[in-house]
Parts: C-alpha cells; structure tokens; sequence
C-alpha cells in the first residue's frame, strides 16, 4: 500500500521480459507423487480475515489440495528453477510436436493459473539497466555520505 | 546465398490466397478482414515481422498513392520516435517483371523492408513489411518475397499457418476461422456448401482411452447428429482413419429448402506428428472427386 492507502500499481513488464522469467516452484509446497499420471500438490493456505475469525471457533485448514493432470505434471516438473518461462515451452512444445506459438500461448496462462494458486513464483531476471543504474545510486550516496562526514 | 537466410530454417505460410516463405520462428499473430480487404501479423518471440495488408478492387495507377500514403503515415509515426529514423524509396527489393510495384526501406533502431505492389491476377492493391532485428534485413526481406503468390493457382487456395498446411477449391470463402491451443478449426462456405479443416494436436492424450470413432462422435456428436450416417474405419496414408458419410434426415433439412443435403468427412490420426486431422464437406450434391482431390491435400507428416 502506498501513501493515502492506495494500492501501488505492480511493476509491468514486456513479452521479452516474461519469456525470461524463471518459474521458481513455493519451497513450503508438498508434492505426492502416488505413480500415476496425476500430480497432488499440498500447498500452504494463507487464512484470509473469515477464516481467522473461524480459527477462534475451531480447526482451520491450513493447506490445500491441487491435482495436475499428466500434462500439468509435466509442464509442473519442468519447472525446476533454473529454466526460464522460454526455455520450458521450447522443451514442451519439441516432447508433444506442439507449434511454439500455440505452446507459449497455453503454457504462459498455465504458469499464471499456477502462480495465482501459490504453486510457484515467477522470478524476473534484472535488467542489465535497471542493475548498472543501482550500482551508480549506491556509489552516489556513498560518496555523499563521505563528503557529509568530511564537513563535520 | 552469401547472407544468413540459407541457414535457417523456412516454413510456408498462406492466408487470403497470399502466399509465401518466412522463417520458422515466424508465426501468426493477428488476422482480420476477408479475402477483399484484410491484413495479417505473423511475429516472433519479440515482435511483430512480417505484416501484409491487401485490398481489393485496385489499379496499377493505386500503386503510388498507396506507397505515399503509407510513407506518410510511416513519417508521422517517426515525428514522434525520438531516435532517428530514415525512409528511403525505390529500393529494388525485388524485380517482378509482372506485377507494377514500389519498395521502400525503413532504418532507425530496426530496419524495415517495405513492398507496395498490384496484382492484375487478382486486382489486389497490397502491401508487405519486413521488419528484422538483423543486418541482413533486406536478404530476409527478398528471400520472403522471392517466391510470393498473392493470387489462388489451379482453381485452388492454399492455407498455411502453425504448420497446418491444406488447400480448398478457389470459390470457397473463410466463413470462421477459430484458432485455439490445441485445436484450428477452418470453416469455408460456398452458397450452401461447407467444408471444416479442423487440426487437433496433443492426439495421444485426446484419444487415452478412447478410440478414434468415439472421439470423433463427441467431438462432432452435434454437428452430424442430424444426418443419417454411416462411419467406417479406414486408412489414410498409412494412417488409422475414419471415412463419414450421410444423408440429412428429411425432417432437419428447412435450411437447405428440403433438398438432399449430403455430408461426408474423413479423420486421421498422425502418429508421427500427434496431430488428429478432419476434413469434412457437407453439399447439396455429394463431393465426391473434389472431396478426395483436397482431402489429400490437408498435409500432415513430411513424408
């Protein structure tokens, strides 16, 4: 929230930027893998105000349960934190002979069904600007600072 | 070929009777309008490449004035950029000896290879532009109009996007095109004749557990439900196929004045692209040498 409780606007990225964006799977997820096709995934819930007021009375949950498909499965495994969003529908599209427009297209909204769910978080790499830029700012406070105690 | 355009790979790429080769990276992004006036985006993972635009009922005299306004609307657009960009006309793209036509270029951050031309096959006013991040923007550009067909050939119109490549008799008109993840489903209209090209890819996990013909009953289970069929497994190219045929019940055909109205369609499984293909051609006469003719022509594998 930012100043006069309005919600600051989220940062907003390009197409580029978010094909170079790194699925990052929740490190408190919980994954059953019973050996079939289907995936059962255990993820934390956060307890909104209704649910906390009901804690009071009794016994809330405090996970959730999300079942993948065999193919969310696979889409889900690819994601291991070192590929980006890229690299994952490249892989997926070549495995099902898939065309790479049509994979981007159902695997971006895939990742962002996931990410809605808490499954995973999307990591946005810096830009190489936005990196060199804070770089220069802490440089220049630092030498403010210098210059501050050289006064005094 | 000195540039890089032999290296990578080409796919073809048709839409509107407008056809030709372009990177494979290249893909369909935006389509609009009809075989009159339309234009269409083929981009890749970041930006739009490739944007042709047609209209019809055009002379080679439209030629200039097209090129102007465009080159006009071109010069606005760079009033506002804040780098510096340069236009640059009669750029000899290409030498078509057949066709009246002007080139332009487009060079600032990227550069743009532009076309204007006239078909007198089809009497089309259209326009091409070639964006690429590359030097070699230009070779690109003539490579992707080296061999461009802007009109239909042999009584046919060839279609090709996300590599689904098929053709239809010229007469017949896109209807409704519905491009979704997984499933293309082309329907062109003739007067009361309909043919539907439909792709659906992810074939091994469609048909987990079920067998062609069923799939193809829900898949359809509307669309054929009032016709009196007959479904038959067959083969096609080698394929696990199914061939469709079947009259309209006489109670259902209203729409068609109660004229026999026939129905006859043929599905294929693709293993070797996991793709289930359905070409299907409902007509007041029973299609029988055209059905086989284009049904053929649906490519699916390479081979």
């Amino acid at each position: 929230m930012g100043i006069l409780g309005r919600k600051r606007k989220a940062p907003s990225i390009d197409r580029e930027q978010s094909l170079r964006t790194i699925p990052v799977v929740n490190s408190l997820l919980e994954i059953e893998d019973d050996g079939s096709d289907a995936l059962k995934l255990k993820v934390p819930f956060k307890p909104n105000r209704i649910f906390r007021i009901l804690g009071y009375i009794g016994p809330t949950p405090t996970h959730k349960m999300v079942t993948l498909d065999r193919l969310g499965a696979e889409f889900f495994k690819l994601c291991d934190g070192q590929r980006a969003v890229d690299e994952i529908i490249r892989e997926f599209a070549a495995r099902h002979k898939l065309n790479l427009r049509e994979a981007e297209l159902s695997g971006v909204s895939y990742l962002k069904s996931l990410a809605k769910r808490g499954i995973i978080v999307l990591a946005v790499p810096e830009k190489e600007a936005i990196r060199k830029e804070a770089t220069e700012n802490r440089a220049r406070h630092a030498r403010r600072k210098q210059r501050r105690k050289k006064r005094k | 070929m000195p540039d890089g355009t032999a290296t990578q790979p080409w796919q073809p790429f048709g839409w509107q009777a407008m056809r030709l080769e372009v990177p494979e990276e290249w893909s369909l992004s935006h389509a609009e309008g009809d075989g009159k006036s339309g234009i269409v985006r083929l981009s890749d993972s970041r930006d739009v490449r490739l944007t042709l635009q047609w209209q019809a009922n055009g002379s080679a005299d439209g030629v200039p004035v097209a090129l102007e306004k465009h080159i006009a609307q071109i010069k606005r657009e760079i009033s506002r950029s804040p780098s510096g960009w340069q236009v640059k006309r009669e750029t000899n793209l290409v030498n078509w000896r057949d066709r009246p036509h002007e080139s332009y270029a487009c060079r600032g951050e990227s550069e743009v290879n532009g076309i204007v031309w006239f078909c007198p096959a089809c009497k089309r006013i259209c326009h091409a532009a070639i964006s690429t991040g590359a030097e070699d923007g230009a070779a690109v550009a003539r490579r992707c109009l080296k061999g461009l067909c802007d009109h239909p050939t042999d009584g046919a119109t060839t279609w090709s996007f996300y590599g689904h490549t098929f053709s239809i008799p010229e007469r017949f008109r896109l209807e409704r095109p519905t491009l979704r993840t997984g499933c293309l489903e082309m329907v062109f209209r003739h007067r009361e004749s309909l043919i539907e090209v439909v792709r659906v890819s992810l074939a091994e996990e469609v048909l987990r557990g079920v067998t062609l013909i069923e799939w193809f009953k829900t898949f359809y289970g509307r669309r054929i439900e009032d016709f009196r069929r007959e479904i038959t497994e067959s083969k096609h190219r080698g394929h696990e196929a199914l061939e469709c045929e079947g009259e309209m019940l006489w109670h259902r055909r209203a729409s068609v004045l109660f004229r026999p109205y026939y129905m006859r369609a043929i599905a294929w499984r693709c293993s070797e692209e996991d793709k289930l293909y359905i070409f299907r051609w409902s007509a007041i006469k029973s299609p029988a040498n055209e059905f086989e003719k284009f049904a053929g022509k649906v490519q699916c594998h390479e081979t």
